[in-house]
């Protein structure tokens, strides 16, 4: 080991706005699927955003890392703001990390070779310095031994757990998780819950789509619920749960734990 | 296979019908080859593979290796399969090229070039190859003779209505052959040695095998003369010298490769549409730019997915070579027709063509089944 | 050897993922459709525009016209007088000029016939086999003669367009049921019947299809009786026939792959024979899925109706040839094959967008 791993400390110091959503629109042809979505994320702070299939949930987050276009309105990422210039574009997707509902490991990549690449490609690491990198945070996911392994060959747990690692290879200021855990059997949601949580601990700022209620309760500062495009309620998870303003999210809340 | 344990009939019953129908069969070929051989001995052919060993009698013009009149028909048979081997290779590494590129510019995001791609897709699959490999022919015959002036290449490279003379090497005062036979063997050595990279032992034998042949190879060349380059020059009313590629050739070529480039192309397409959306946005939610989505996400993954299609081109490409005949391209079967025609011993040289085409068919069928087994997804999943 | 894929080639992308394909790359930035687009967009429509105005001052502003080979010697276009000279021999071959009307009711007789094949209303054995019965006798009526007072007309002078739709549609008609039957015997119970198909339709699968017409043409007179030869008309179309027999089972084994095991039990569960539940519930079934693949052979067919002329026989591009190779037309050859290409052409384009109609609905219904 000659370098030692230069992980940019998260600071969770509450002042800066790591992601600014302002008025955002979207329509899908005549679809209104985002109304009017007002939202700022503090740097440090985790979000877990819940509501009905079709709320356009998804679609916010996708929004941030430009995986969808907004029509209307401002989201400014770490500063920058997204305009449809491929150089914004591609400048916040380095500080934003994604992970997904179906995984989307590259099938013909090692594990290894998977957290390797975008490290390599775009911050211009060696292959030792993105191996190192590499491996720290496959120990930190806790499967350190998968290194050579195909995804093909690994659990559902194990494949969400390497594309959490692959994206906090890049040293992402932000992450995502798209219903992380919605694709994966019931005894292996623990395994990735417990990683998101410890990273939650360790202060990185997250914005979380997900019905993992328990976790919401253990880790967000805020949770929001959307309904129909728009964001309904927006509340810190005592008073959401306890307290829901809103008649619609009420209805959701019975829905979810009788 | 239906089991049909409703059905009750009897095993032994069903036996004796296959078989009764297969000696039925058997018998119906035997009477029928009766019938031939007294027809062959009533007109006096002969018969019998011996006349692979008699002289032809008549040459063919091949560009990779040299053939007269003095030879048997079994070096003849030999030159139409390397001709045959020549112009599969060459049209299914240019069609592969071609159809990449129009496959890609398919799914160009600018309409206007994605709808001329699929203008030329259209325009030439739908033509039969034989129209265009006879078109093709005619225009380049009206190109202008070696002593008109005809289109130059750094006064190296000529085209001609007598085909185009490319420069070649020649090893002291061997052959042409000889030069195809080393690169031959030294690309078997670059494949050999990729391989040693990842696995030893076995890889590293052959290897040095090859190693030494090719140094025996080159020390006994050389000992027959310097290594020279040789550049077509005018002398009388052609170019002598070089390596002259047969208008033939070139049109047979051209137009399998448009041809085929059109199907290529249509699977090209088909493979990177088929790349599951997530993971190409995966790739680009790790910021990584739009060239190396594609080269180092999109395309590997659609490639998995290409190859058997590809395999089945492939097949075409070198069962469309027969064509050859149609222009005068001494392919296989262009020389097993003539040979039939002189000889009369018609069963022997169909019997013939049919094994090199078997065998060509198989071992294209084993390569592409050992890449597809080397490039498949890992994973029991 | 074992499952066969009864998705087609020609069309659209050849492995789908049901519920993830991506459209094309992802979604353009508003920045590309910018500048840098539209001066791509320009470029190419300016490329474009060129080449099509090479090509149509070629072949119309500066073409000719006329009627005798001197009409084009000072043109610098296309010479179309050779299509207009020759026209008759390109589309009819050798048929006597006075009867040639017969030959052009044949070609469309044949043509209507396949048109009427691909109606779905029509998709059932009690009317297919009428259809193309008729269809084929009426053919042969006009173009053989020798009843109702019309002179007999032998092979031997049937020729162009007209040959090469009468080898197709003799190779469809007689081809399919022997495909039906291959496929049928290589899915079978027994296991001889089994394994000889399989041998049979894979070999003759590897080789191409002129050493199987050539086999034909050559091993036949020397195997059959004179009474069961034929001529070489029709050697060459047994051999092609039995060629796209051996493709097309294929095909069909796909299909008979793709029904169920389930519908099988079923209707034996019921007590129905073998005959019944191949022809009322796996059949059906299978064309239905082997459909789209069907009619991309369909289409390979009719483009590899062209290869007869290796072989000898007077088709649609023996007749070009024989257009333009006499005297002065000679150096009008480009002429011609745009002609006859433009003649494949729309008959090979339209059955593919016809091909790609029918895998959409079958998409659909599904």
């Amino acid at each position: 080991m000659s370098h030692p791993i230069t992980v940019p400390p998260v600071r969770a110091d509450g002042m800066t706005a790591a992601v600014q959503m302002s008025g955002v629109n979207k329509w899908y042809g005549r679809f209104h699927v985002l109304q009017n979505v007002d939202l700022t994320v503090k740097s440090g702070e985790r979000i877990v955003i819940c509501g009905p299939s079709g709320s356009g949930k998804s679609t916010m987050i996708r929004c941030i890392n430009a995986l969808e276009e907004h029509q209307q309105g401002t989201i400014v990422v770490n500063g920058v703001e997204l305009s449809g210039a491929t150089k914004s574009i591609e400048k916040v997707r380095r500080e934003v990390g994604m992970v997904f509902q179906s995984f989307n490991l590259f099938p013909h990549m090692t594990v290894l070779e998977n957290c390797m690449l975008a490290p390599v490609r775009t911050r211009r690491l060696t292959k030792d310095q993105a191996r190192e990198r590499a491996m720290h945070y496959l120990e930190r996911v806790k499967i350190p031994n998968q290194a050579g392994k195909y995804p093909g060959q690994l659990s559902g747990g194990q494949q969400q757990r390497v594309a959490i690692a692959r994206a906090l290879c890049m040293s992402p200021k932000v992450m995502l998780f798209d219903e992380p855990t919605s694709a994966l059997d019931p005894e292996m949601i623990k395994e990735v819950l417990d990683t998101m949580v410890t990273l939650a601990e360790e202060g990185m700022t997250m914005l979380c789509v997900t019905h993992e209620m328990s976790f919401a309760r253990r880790v967000a500062d805020r949770i929001i619920f959307m309904d129909a495009g728009a964001i309904v309620e927006d509340q810190p998870p005592e008073a959401f749960f306890s307290n829901p303003l809103h008649a619609r999210t009420r209805d959701f809340l019975g829905q979810l734990m009788h | 296979m239906n089991r049909n344990i409703i059905y009750r009939r009897s095993r032994l019953a069903s036996w004796v019908f296959q078989i009764g129908v297969v000696a039925g069969l058997v018998a119906l070929v035997v009477w029928s080859m009766s019938t031939a051989w007294q027809r062959m001995h009533a007109q006096g052919i002969a018969y019998g593979f011996g006349v692979l060993d008699r002289a032809t009698g008549w040459q063919i013009s091949s560009p990779f290796l040299d053939q007269s009149a003095e030879d048997p028909y079994w070096w003849t048979l030999l030159v139409a399969f390397v001709d045959t081997l020549g112009a599969s290779m060459m049209s299914i590494v240019l069609a592969c090229g071609l159809g990449l590129v129009i496959g890609v510019g398919m799914l160009a995001p600018n309409r206007v070039v994605a709808q001329i791609f699929r203008a030329y897709v259209e325009i030439f699959r739908n033509v039969p190859l034989v129209l265009q490999a006879l078109f093709w022919y005619a225009t380049l015959t009206t190109l202008p003779a070696p002593t008109a002036n005809p289109p130059a290449l750094f006064d190296a490279a000529f085209m001609s209505n007598q085909g185009l003379f490319l420069p070649s090497v020649r090893f002291g005062s061997a052959g042409l052959g000889w030069a195809w036979a080393i690169t031959l063997v030294a690309l078997g050595a670059c494949v050999l040695w990729r391989r040693a990279v990842t696995r030893r032992g076995v890889a590293t034998l052959a290897l040095a095998g090859v190693a030494i042949a090719l140094i025996a190879l080159s020390v006994v060349l050389l000992q027959s003369g310097p290594v020279v380059v040789d550049l077509p020059r005018m002398a009388g009313f052609s170019f002598h010298g070089g390596w002259n590629v047969p208008l033939e050739l070139i049109a047979l070529v051209l137009a399998t490769v448009l041809f085929s480039a059109a199907y290529i192309g249509e699977i090209v397409r088909g493979g990177l549409l088929s790349v599951p959306r997530g993971l190409i946005e995966a790739a680009q939610a790790l910021g990584l730019p739009a060239h190396t989505v594609f080269s180092g996400v999109r395309f590997p993954i659609a490639l998995r997915s290409m190859v058997p299609a590809l395999g089945n081109i492939f097949l075409f490409i070198v069962k469309a070579t027969a064509i050859g005949s149609a222009i005068g391209y001494a392919d296989v079967y262009s020389v097993s027709v003539v040979s039939i025609s002189q000889t009369g011993q018609a069963v022997e040289f169909l019997i013939a063509m049919m094994i090199v085409y078997f065998a060509l068919n198989y071992s294209l069928t084993l390569v592409m089944n050992a890449l597809n087994r080397a490039i498949a997804f890992k994973g029991n999943r | 050897m074992n499952k066969v894929d009864p998705l087609p080639l020609s069309g659209d992308a050849t492995h789908r993922t049901p519920s993830s394909v991506g459209e094309g790359l992802p979604r353009q930035n508003r920045a590309l459709r910018g500048p840098c687009d539209w001066v791509l967009s320009t470029f190419s429509t300016l490329v474009l525009a060129f080449v099509l105005w090479r090509v149509l001052s070629w072949a119309v502003v500066h073409g000719v016209l006329g009627t005798t080979p001197q009409s084009c010697t000072d043109a610098t276009g296309a010479c179309w007088s050779v299509i207009r000279a020759r026209w008759r021999i390109i589309l009819f071959g050798l048929y006597p000029m006075e009867e040639q009307w017969r030959s052009a009711t044949a070609s469309v007789i044949a043509v209507c016939t396949l048109a009427l094949a691909c109606m779905p209303r029509m998709w059932s054995a009690a009317r297919m086999v009428p259809v193309w019965l008729g269809g084929y006798l009426l053919f042969l009526l006009f173009i053989h003669g020798g009843v109702f007072g019309l002179d007999v007309v032998t092979s031997s002078h049937w020729g162009g367009l007209t040959l090469t739709l009468f080898i197709y549609i003799t190779v469809i008609a007689f081809g399919l049921p022997i495909a039906i039957g291959l496929a049928l015997l290589r899915q079978g119970r027994y296991p001889v019947f089994r394994h000889l198909t399989a041998f049979i339709v894979d070999v003759t699968r590897s080789l191409p299809l002129l050493t199987i017409l050539f086999s034909a043409t050559v091993i036949i007179p020397l195997m059959l009786p004179h009474a069961l030869q034929g001529d070489k008309l029709v050697r060459s179309l047994v051999g092609f026939t039995f060629f796209f027999a051996c493709y097309q089972s294929e095909i069909v084994r796909g299909g008979l792959q793709a029904v169920g095991r389930g519908q099988v039990e079923a209707s034996q569960a019921l007590g129905m024979s073998y005959w019944h539940t191949t022809s009322l519930i796996t059949l059906p079934q299978a064309f239905r899925v082997a459909m789209p693949a069907t009619i991309n052979q369909f289409v390979i067919t009719f483009k590899e109706t062209s290869l007869v002329i290796i072989v000898g026989l007077f088709d649609l591009m023996a007749s070009a040839q024989a257009a333009y190779h006499s005297g002065q037309w000679s150096a009008y050859h480009t002429e011609v094959y745009v002609f006859v290409a433009l003649i494949y052409f729309i008959g090979s384009f339209s059955l593919s967008k016809y091909g790609k109609y029918v895998e959409k609905r079958f998409q659909t219904l599904r």
